[in-house]
């Protein structure tokens, strides 16, 4: 019976922990989508400044990232954010415009494999 | 390369503690879960080793899961005989009195050279011998000799050969227990049967034979 309860203790937590770690992957997804989206309709600082603000966030949670997404994912998205700051630095509008839609690509495959 | 180490040290344990967590056993003595559960889990354990790019999280909670799933299936079992039934299966009777069960036989897709062959590893030669012999949920088979049976059996100096398996003939099985063709083929006449419709015939170097039929659907 010992081993019923142990068991029972481990299925809970994967549970919970499952439920928290999407609801925290969510988050962040929702985080740099929001941040992404419509970068091409404002002007040249505030997407600059918006990039900043992702660029910063996501390299200070790459790392607890990885625990739950394909590393793939990961340096795909951190290449396109770069991709993304360069170009705007550099005025290239179009070819930023493409990095964004494919990054919001990349973070809506990443979505899908979330329940919550 | 540090990570694979990492990945692999990581795996071997918790498969360890996996196994030990299910309390298993020798690979003979599986149930159809347990077996299961063991080729998931090495499954698992080899995927998160060979893709260096994947969370170790995505061998990890499967395998865990796997672990309480067994565990719970094997509780609830233990505590409903209904259930036991649905998840494991009952022991089912192969041979009674002697005589082969056809319908256990053919729903456990066993074959006469199975029982045969199960029948010789328990040092039984007489299929009169046997008393029962129950197939368990494990797929091993238990035997019970009757004492009695087997010391009635004039047994002679070569136990018997399977002559006819299923309609066909194993007639190179008569050199081992030399009797000739037409002693068989007297054997069928006085039987009253043909080959065709024969499960088995057992004969041994006295000439004592066993014939079973096959049965009528």
């Amino acid at each position: 019976m010992k081993t019923f309860y142990y068991s029972l203790i481990i299925f809970i937590t994967i549970l919970i922990g499952s439920v928290l770690s999407d609801i925290y992957v969510k988050k962040q997804m929702l985080f740099y989508k929001s941040y992404i989206t419509g970068i091409e309709t404002v002007d040249n600082s505030t997407s600059e400044t918006r990039i900043e603000i992702t660029k910063d966030k996501f390299s200070k949670q790459k790392n607890m990232l990885r625990l739950f997404i394909n590393k793939e994912h990961i340096n795909d998205i951190e290449k396109n954010i770069l991709l993304m700051e360069y170009y705007c630095k550099n005025d290239e509008i179009e070819k930023n415009n493409e990095t964004v839609i494919e990054t919001i690509h990349m973070i809506e495959q990443v979505d899908e494999n979330i329940i919550f | 390369m540090i990570s694979i180490i990492l990945r692999t040290t990581i795996m071997f344990f918790l498969v360890m503690f996996s196994l030990r967590m299910m309390g298993k056993k020798n690979l003979g003595e599986f149930q159809p879960s347990d077996f299961v559960s063991t080729m998931l889990i090495s499954n698992l354990t080899s995927i998160i080793i060979e893709a260096p790019e994947l969370p170790i999280l995505y061998s990890i909670v499967p395998i865990l899961l796997i672990v309480c799933f067994e565990i719970f299936t094997s509780i609830i079992a233990k505590s409903n005989d209904k259930m036991a039934h649905i998840l494991q299966g009952n022991p089912k009777v192969l041979i009674h009195n002697g005589i082969i069960n056809q319908t256990v036989m053919e729903d456990l897709r066993f074959t006469v050279n199975d029982i045969l062959e199960v029948m010789r590893s328990k040092d039984v030669f007489y299929l009169e011998e046997v008393n029962l012999a129950i197939v368990e949920t494990t797929g091993a088979v238990s035997i019970y000799t009757d004492p009695d049976a087997t010391t009635n059996i004039k047994k002679a100096r070569i136990p018997p050969f399977d002559i006819i398996v299923d309609g066909m003939e194993r007639y190179y099985n008569l050199d081992y227990i030399g009797i000739t063709e037409s002693k068989i083929d007297k054997i069928i006449e006085r039987e009253n049967v043909t080959k065709e419709n024969i499960l088995l015939l057992l004969v041994d170097s006295n000439g004592r034979y066993n014939c079973t039929l096959k049965e009528v659907k």
